[in-house]
């Protein structure tokens, strides 16, 4: 794959991320603030669980 | 609202209640259902990134070898041996960290099992990284000693690599397991039947080779086996899947991982709490049906126990990444695919058992619905890069997990009765014939690999040292 097109993407990906974040901030404000902190430990555990190199060889 | 004492405040459900559609769907994205898109988003990241580093910092260095084995005619080894070679072939499992992983680009080398027929000439072929060289040629000579190992040049660099194409057309079938990873298919051990006190097998590999010999003039039949040794995970859920049949559960056939599978439980259980609601049913579970649970597995079928067995047989072998694919390739003038692509289709039926696995076609380069080729040309040519790449995943269709004794029942050196006069043997004794016998030579097309030749007048003339103390 071209270089330009991943880092296109990448830098995409965490444009995205980053204003999902802030819209979740912006409107659960106005409900509590539990509401983002909550699902930014989810997506605590969904990075924990993305970033994963596979089961060692021999358990 | 008042709750054993607590006071829960619902203003803000009332009123998300009364909001318009859109503006609910809105709210609740804002709130939590961004996280969804969030984690196929991160994920997508995560997958491009690592093949972005493997590209650049690990596989760019790979050098591939391409070894093509001769056995002897009349040696005489079960398809054990060609297990024991595979077992052998699991010394190159890498244990790969998340550094290795997102930072090196670093994954696990593959090899590739071949078989070929380039115009009839048959030929056994195993691909690997140089690094793993040595260990593939002592697997095989540990097995079989008389064998002879030339490193060739791959012969898939003829075909072109768009279609359409003036000269050449190709047809690619891609397979797969018909049942979940755990479930066997019919190996070599089953095809041994007895008709006098003597246990005789019927070598399955007869009716894939015999596609193999009907290939004429102009046209080239390729299968390859992608293999990949695999670590300990599809052993526990194959154990899980076991436990789950003994207690008579059977499998779900359509399992989704990870974040999905939440998600459908509790969807599950929110429709049975729903469903219990509006019944007014708040009653706990009768202790009986729990009685009735345990005894699911009193229900288990003789057949059904047989699979569990055979379940539990295959995970205590050592398990590969598979990926298995048939190309066809020749001239125009003489492109007919279905007179040898159907055959190994059909040959692959053999290894089907009822209620446990079988190797079907998941894919090819045909296409419906495309009259002018357009679909089928662009299958062709990415079929024909995935297969000259020697790629575990085309398309969307990955692996899948066989133990070496399923590796071996689909690839191994045909015994001394199968009938294959084109296949490429080791001779027997390495003697002069004598002269004058109207001998028949098929020449092999494919060329040897020599690293550093030099033409005879290149060849710089030896100078005896001038210390030496004699004349």
């Amino acid at each position: 794959m071209n270089d330009t097109i991943v880092r296109h993407l990448v830098a995409l990906i965490a444009t995205i991320v980053a204003g999902l974040a802030y819209y979740a901030g912006y409107i659960s404000g106005g409900y509590g603030w539990w509401w983002t902190i909550f699902s930014v430990l989810i997506v605590y555990g969904v990075v924990y669980s993305i970033v994963n190199a596979g089961s060692p060889p021999h358990k | 609202m008042e709750f054993f004492g607590a006071t829960i405040d619902l203003s803000f459900w009332q009123w998300l209640y009364d909001q318009p559609p859109t503006e609910q769907a809105l709210v609740l994205f804002a709130l939590g259902g961004w996280v969804f898109l969030t984690y196929y988003l991160l994920l997508g990241m995560a997958e491009l990134w690592a093949e972005y580093r493997t590209h650049t910092k690990y596989s760019n260095r790979f050098e591939w070898v391409l070894l093509a084995i001769d056995v002897p005619p009349m040696f005489v080894q079960t398809p054990k041996a060609v297990e024991q070679i595979f077992a052998h072939l699991t010394g190159s499992l890498a244990h790969i960290s998340v550094g290795d992983k997102f930072w090196m680009g670093k994954i696990q080398k593959s090899f590739s099992l071949e078989i070929i027929s380039i115009e009839g000439y048959i030929q056994f072929l195993v691909r690997t990284e140089e690094e793993y060289r040595d260990l593939v040629e002592a697997s095989i000579y540990a097995q079989y000693p008389e064998a002879e190992i030339t490193e060739v040049e791959d012969y898939i660099i003829n075909i072109p690599d768009k279609f359409p194409n003036e000269e050449y057309d190709v047809a690619g079938i891609e397979f797969k397991l018909t049942n979940d990873n755990a479930y066997p298919i019919r190996t070599y051990q089953e095809f041994e039947y007895s008709l006098s006190k003597e246990a005789v097998f019927s070598d399955p590999m007869a009716a894939i080779l015999e596609n193999f010999t009907r290939i004429g003039h102009g046209e080239n039949l390729w299968l390859q086996i992608i293999v990949e040794p695999v670590g300990s995970e599809w052993k526990e859920k194959g154990i899980a899947l076991a436990k789950k049949l003994l207690k008579g559960e059977g499998a779900e056939k359509y399992e989704i991982g990870g974040i999905g599978s939440y998600l459908i439980k509790f969807l599950n259980f929110f429709a049975t709490e729903m469903g219990n609601a509006i019944q007014w049913n708040f009653e706990p579970k009768d202790p009986k049906d729990k009685k009735k649970e345990e005894k699911k597995g009193e229900g288990v079928t003789p057949g059904m126990k047989k699979t569990v067995e055979a379940i539990e047989e295959k995970i205590s072998k050592v398990g590969f990444k598979n990926k298995l694919r048939i190309l066809y390739a020749a001239r125009k003038e003489v492109f007919k695919p279905s007179s040898c692509i159907s055959g190994v289709v059909g040959a692959m039926n053999q290894f089907q058992i009822q209620d446990r696995n079988g190797i079907v076609p998941v894919a090819s380069t045909s296409a419906h619905y495309d009259p002018k080729h357009k679909k089928s040309n662009l299958l062709k040519t990415s079929f024909v890069k995935a297969f000259k790449a020697r790629k575990m995943k085309w398309k969307k269709y990955g692996g899948y997990i066989m133990n070496t004794e399923e590796m071996a029942t689909l690839w191994h050196f045909p015994l001394p009765f199968v009938k294959t006069p084109l296949l490429h043997k080791a001779g027997h004794k390495r003697a002069e014939a004598p002269a004058g016998l109207p001998i028949e030579v098929f020449e092999s097309p494919l060329k040897p690999k020599i690293s550093g030749q030099t033409s005879p007048e290149e060849t710089p003339k030896a100078t005896s040292p001038e210390e030496l103390p004699f004349g």
